[in-house]
């Protein structure tokens, strides 16, 4: 049962003045003693009484639906589909009806929270002139997703001072409609740390199950008797068993570094985060048409992370969804995983501390390519915190990981990072010696 | 600044009309008062000119509803004054005023405006001049001319407002002058259109306010259902009607005391009354026996009452009678009795001069919860009688001076014509039956004299019936009250019981051989039989209640509704009366008035008299400075207009209209292009100077829309309007 909407009933000012009118008339009717006097106030109270009814009634039945649809704008035809990305265009179908009774002169406002803050789509007036029993009224307008996240449409305000103006209803009526955007994500044309594979094939040196011969052990209770090296055996004079090699098919892990850094306040969506989400999203993307499991290695208690290999609707469920709110660092977080054969780690604030964690794993044999992003070139609308300002962060850092031998690639504010990222050399993004941040930029 | 000059003037024409109010009030000068009254109506609407902060209306639906309101009212208030003649001009020139207004809504000519300042003035002179040389409804002729006066200001919505408002004020004249249903036909229509005006308003306004409008879709067979506003219209019709109606049931009436004294509309009487009683329904010649046919004429509003006459009457309506209570309508009493004729004895008249606007009838001090006030419309020839209600103690009459007999009877020196109304005010009469009881029989002398004269045609039988129905009764009060009640259930009414025979008592005849007669023969009867026991006794003339009209609360009079009954004499009480004829359910006591919170709210507040005659002469005298000049300017004004017109029509233009329009004086035009100059700068984008607006936009998209609005308040004709101009704000806010 839904529940009982909760609406304003508040008289206007034309109330006033034909309550007003109808104490004067009846006033002057008792002096003058003129019967059509009294008519006449009681007529204007008449209007009063009959506007509040009716006007009760103004908004009751009206319902609304929405619609979101995506459609190839070539052929015209409009399909729903399920997954939406951030820069899509979708059209948003508002639909009104009154299956009840009539109702007129309905002024509402269509909130929508996919479009930018500052797009005309993002609140629009609407006016109904009426609304017959049965009848409908459709908005349609199109709007470029420009966040990721789930996005609820409000209940839509609504008004209408139906017959007369004299009392106004106001209220909000429910068109649920939750919106999951996925990320941007942008298609690399190269990925140096998976490209210099060549095949995702490759076999890790790592003992498992397998048919290629890696080595020797010792017996160990339940190998196959057949698995028993006796050249070493009669050798050393205990058993030995063949070690084989893991055959299992090399994964990703995809490291995002979710932790609530001092990141400056900024009014637009262009933030350091924003971009390590979607970069994360486009190498998972690389990695999977790539053929390679994906793994996902960060703070739970930002989002709880799909564990294991995970799909790919689940990594850009999550990448949807998380926001910089973990409490522990990254280099807690790595140094309590294991990684899978490549690991892509993006770090959208410089992080000194994950530098070491990053180099052991680097000793460990992991391939690694660290992803850093300069939080000093992107807009902010408050002066960034001081040890930003100059870029110092992020080049202590990068130097750092260079010195670990570690493929570093920094990322600045408007860089096309799809080929940054397929570059064989490692780039550093110089960051001029001045004392002004480079601000409020928009890209 | 300007708002400043604005404040100061208001401030200064209504102080200014302050201290000729004083000072009028000091020196008792009407003229200067009717100055002051200019003063103030020129400080309103100047200041309401100024600063009304509405837009120029653009719809010509909401005006069309307006202007039909509007005539709706000036149709009421013709139709019950009869003021065709001034109806249908006034209309075609508040068409013209309305379209005026509507070609001039953006900017008002300094002309124009001054134009209707002068014309309203005229009215309210008019107004004045009208009510001192008996023009026919001055006020309502007023209130018709005012309307077409302030039409052409009316651009605004505000102004339409103000307009209907005005057209309801035409319907507040109408009302109470208003005697039939016809008037609610007016009233429901003028409602409908008030109520389309503000659906129609809202519907502007959110057509304006939104810029997505969305129309319903055709249904799935592709029939486009259209939806009905007839059906809203029924209902809304429905339960207007039936609240109103209830609300009209239900609320209760009061009786308050009038804030301004009525008006008299018809010529003043001059001549003095005299004793005799001027009757013009009365024949030419009166046919002795019975007259079938009925007439306005009631033999008792004569010198002498002849209870051996026979006529109908008719059922026409001879006045309305606005009071707060039901009552008879008395006019005067006969005192003396020969067996067939009552007369007035005592032809002893006391003639009382008009002070002010009112005749004091009695020197009593009353409070305003002891009186109520009653009007008399009269519609057909009357005689020179005045009709009032309880005690009557002061009069407004048109006469200059008016005559009240023995018995009460208020007379005036010439007949009543059709269209005079007058008011009365009186002292209510209800009486305790308990101390009537017992008000003892210590009658004053003159009393007793006078009022228990008998003829020595009065019969035994007839003293003997008095004596049986007196049996068992102890006081007078008792006494009356079994008589009246014995001949209201043994006696028949009619109008035409057989003729008295000649050396007859009427009383005896009446009362044992005919049995049944009309209401002078019962008032008769019971007259002298009070009479016979030494209570004394009177009869008396005048109209009963009538027929109650709620709508109009007005009671219709008609001629069938003439009448006589009794009025018996308690002493420390006064003349009491009593109804006692068969058939007659009135009581002609006054009912209860019920009075409310504001009834006694005047008392103590002396309230001037209006001076109409001075302010009328002030007006005439004023009218006759300015006239002349006033025609000079009109036949100035006339050559100019037509000038410009016939220099329109050859093609003379002047300087400033050169084809390109000057931004210098247009503030519309001056604000968009500080928008343009103002963005240019934000953007660091400058226009060159060979560049256009639109050239311009080209290397900046954002600028398109605003490029267009830039063209507009460069060369259009039409400055741009207000929304435009908003629109460019808007834009540049935007960027």
């Amino acid at each position: 049962m839904m529940p009982r909407r909760a609406y304003i009933h508040k008289p206007t000012a034309r109330a006033g003045t034909l309550i007003v009118a109808s104490v004067v008339l009846y006033f002057f009717a008792n002096q003058t003693q003129v019967g059509y006097i009294y008519v006449m106030a009681a007529a204007m109270m008449g209007v009063v009484l009959c506007a509040w009814w009716l006007n009760r009634r103004a908004l009751r039945g009206v319902v609304a639906s929405r619609a979101i649809t995506t459609g190839d704008a070539i052929f015209g035809v409009r399909t729903p589909e399920s997954s939406f990305h951030e820069g899509d265009d979708v059209t948003v179908t508002l639909t009104l009806s009154a299956p009840h009774a009539h109702a007129a002169q309905l002024a509402l406002t269509e909130c929508c929270p996919l479009a930018a803050p500052d797009s005309p789509q993002r609140q629009q007036a609407l006016y109904v002139p009426t609304l017959a029993h049965k009848q409908r009224v459709s908005f349609s307008y199109d709007v470029t997703l420009d966040r990721r996240g789930v996005h609820t449409f409000a209940p839509l305000p609504i008004e209408s001072r139906a017959p007369f103006g004299v009392f106004a209803r106001r209220g909000m009526i429910d068109a649920p409609a939750s919106l999951l955007v996925y990320p941007e994500v942008r298609s690399l044309r190269r990925l140096a740390l998976l490209d210099r594979q060549l095949a995702p094939q490759t076999p890790r040196p790592v003992a498992g199950f397998g048919y290629e011969v890696i080595g020797a052990r010792p017996y160990r209770p339940g190998d196959s008797p057949r698995h028993v090296h006796w050249r070493s055996t009669a050798r050393t004079g205990q058993l030995i068993s063949k070690e084989f090699a893991d055959e299992a098919q090399p994964g990703l892990t995809l490291v995002l570094d979710v932790f609530a850094h001092p990141y400056a306040k900024t009014d637009t969506k262009h933030t350091p985060f924003e971009m390590a989400i979607k970069i994360a999203a486009s190498i998972g993307d690389y990695a999977r048409k790539r053929g390679y499991p994906l793994h996902l290695m960060v703070d739970d208690s930002a989002l709880p992370a799909p564990g294991g290999a995970v799909e790919w609707t689940a990594l850009l469920e999550y990448l949807a969804k998380v926001q910089p709110e973990g409490i522990r660092p990254l280099a807690q977080i790595i140094s309590a995983r294991s990684a899978q054969a490549y690991v892509v780690v993006v770090l959208p604030y410089p992080d000194m501390n994950a530098v070491s964690v990053l180099a052991a794993l680097r000793a460990s044999g992991v391939r690694i390519l660290v992803i850093v992003i300069d939080p000093a070139t992107f807009p902010t609308s408050s002066p960034a915190p001081l040890h930003l300002e100059r870029g110092a962060d992020t080049q202590a850092v990068v130097g750092a990981l260079q010195a670990a031998s570690i493929d570093t690639r920094t990322i600045a504010h408007g860089d096309d990072w799809t080929l940054l990222l397929g570059d064989n050399e490692m780039s550093l993004r110089k960051i001029p010696n001045t004392q002004q941040p480079i601000s409020n930029t928009l890209s | 600044m300007k708002r400043l000059s604005t404040l100061f003037l208001q401030l200064f024409l209504y102080g200014t009309g302050l201290l000729l109010t004083l000072v009028s009030w000091r020196l008792q000068t009407w003229t200067l008062a009717s100055f002051a009254l200019l003063a103030f109506l020129m400080g309103y609407q100047y200041g309401r000119a100024r600063t009304t902060a509405s837009l120029p209306e653009d719809s010509w639906r909401l005006r069309l509803l307006a202007y039909a309101a509007q005539v709706v009212g000036m149709a009421a208030l013709a139709y019950t004054t009869g003021l065709w003649w001034l109806f249908l001009p006034t209309v075609v020139l508040l068409y013209g005023g309305h379209r005026l207004a509507y070609t001039t809504r953006a900017k008002p000519p300094l002309l124009l405006k001054i134009g209707v300042f002068v014309a309203l003035h005229l009215v309210f002179v008019w107004m004045f001049v009208g009510m001192f040389t008996s023009m026919p409804y001055p006020q309502a002729q007023a209130a018709l001319l005012a309307l077409v006066a302030v039409s052409p200001a009316q651009r605004t919505r505000m102004n339409l407002f103000s307009g209907i408002g005005i057209g309801l004020a035409c319907l507040y004249v109408a009302a109470t002058l208003a005697r039939d249903l016809a008037f609610l036909a007016f009233l429901l229509a003028f409602i409908g259109l008030l109520l389309t005006f503000l659906w129609r308003a809202d519907d502007e306004d959110g057509l304006k306010a939104n810029p997505v409008v969305l129309r319903p879709e055709t249904d799935a067979v592709g029939v486009r259902r259209r939806w009905s506003l007839s059906v809203v219209s029924l209902r809304a019709s429905v339960l207007l009607i039936a609240a109103a109606g209830l609300l009209f049931v239900l609320t209760p009436r009061f009786a308050g005391h009038p804030l301004v004294p009525p008006f008299t509309i018809n010529a003043p009487i001059r001549s003095a009354p005299t004793g005799q009683i001027i009757n013009p329904a009365a024949p030419l010649v009166r046919i002795a026996g019975s007259v079938d046919s009925a007439s306005d004429y009631y033999h008792a509003f004569a010198g002498s009452f002849d209870l051996g006459y026979r006529s109908g009457l008719s059922s026409e309506i001879v006045m309305y009678v606005r009071s707060p209570a039901a009552s008879y309508w008395r006019s005067h009493a006969y005192d003396t009795y020969d067996g067939r004729f009552w007369e007035l004895a005592d032809e002893n008249l006391e003639t009382i001069r008009r002070q002010g606007p009112l005749f004091n009838l009695q020197n009593v001090s009353w409070r305003d919860e002891q009186v109520f006030a009653q009007t008399y419309q009269i519609v057909r020839p009357m005689p020179n009688l005045i009709f009032t209600a309880g005690n009557p103690i002061q009069l407004y009459f048109a006469a200059d001076q008016v005559a009240v007999d023995s018995t009460g009877g208020i007379r005036v020196g010439g007949a009543l014509e059709a269209g005079t109304v007058y008011s009365v005010i009186s002292l209510e009469n209800v009486r305790n039956p308990d101390i009537l009881r017992s008000a003892g029989d210590a009658y004053p002398r003159e009393i007793a004299q006078t009022y228990l004269q008998l003829p020595s045609t009065v019969t035994e039988r007839t003293r003997a019936l008095v004596i049986e129905l007196a049996a068992g009764h102890d006081n007078a009060y008792d006494i009356a009250r079994a008589i009246e009640q014995h001949l209201r259930t043994n006696y028949t009414y009619t109008y035409f019981p057989p003729p008295q025979p000649p050396n007859s008592d009427a009383v005896d005849v009446f009362l044992f051989e005919d049995r049944r007669g009309f209401c002078a023969l019962y008032a008769s009867s019971m007259a002298v039989m009070l009479r016979t026991l030494g209570i004394p006794a009177r009869v008396v003339a005048g109209y009963g209640t009538g027929d109650y009209n709620a709508f109009s609360n007005l009671y219709e009079v008609r001629a069938d509704d003439a009448h006589a009954w009794v009025e018996v004499y308690f002493p420390d009480q006064g003349w009491v009366p009593f109804e006692p004829t068969a058939g007659w359910n009135g009581d002609p006591q006054t009912g209860p008035v019920q009075r409310w919170l504001f009834t006694g709210a005047l008392e103590g507040l002396q309230l001037p008299p209006l001076p109409t005659e001075q302010i009328a002469r002030a007006g005439i005298s004023a009218l006759g400075v300015v006239a002349p000049w006033l025609a000079l300017a009109v036949v100035v004004g006339l050559c100019v207009f037509v000038a410009r017109l016939l220099g329109r029509r050859i093609g003379i233009r002047s300087g400033a209209d050169t084809g390109s329009y000057t931004t210098q004086t247009e503030r519309s035009r001056r604000a968009v292009l500080a928008v343009y100059r103002r963005v240019q700068r934000r953007l660091r984008s400058r226009r060159a100077l060979a560049q256009t607006a639109q050239e311009h936009a080209q290397s900046l998209p954002a600028l398109v829309g605003l490029a267009d609005l830039v063209d507009v308040a460069a060369y259009r004709k039409q400055p741009p309007s207000a929304d435009e101009v908003q629109q460019a704000k808007a834009t540049s806010k935007r960027l």
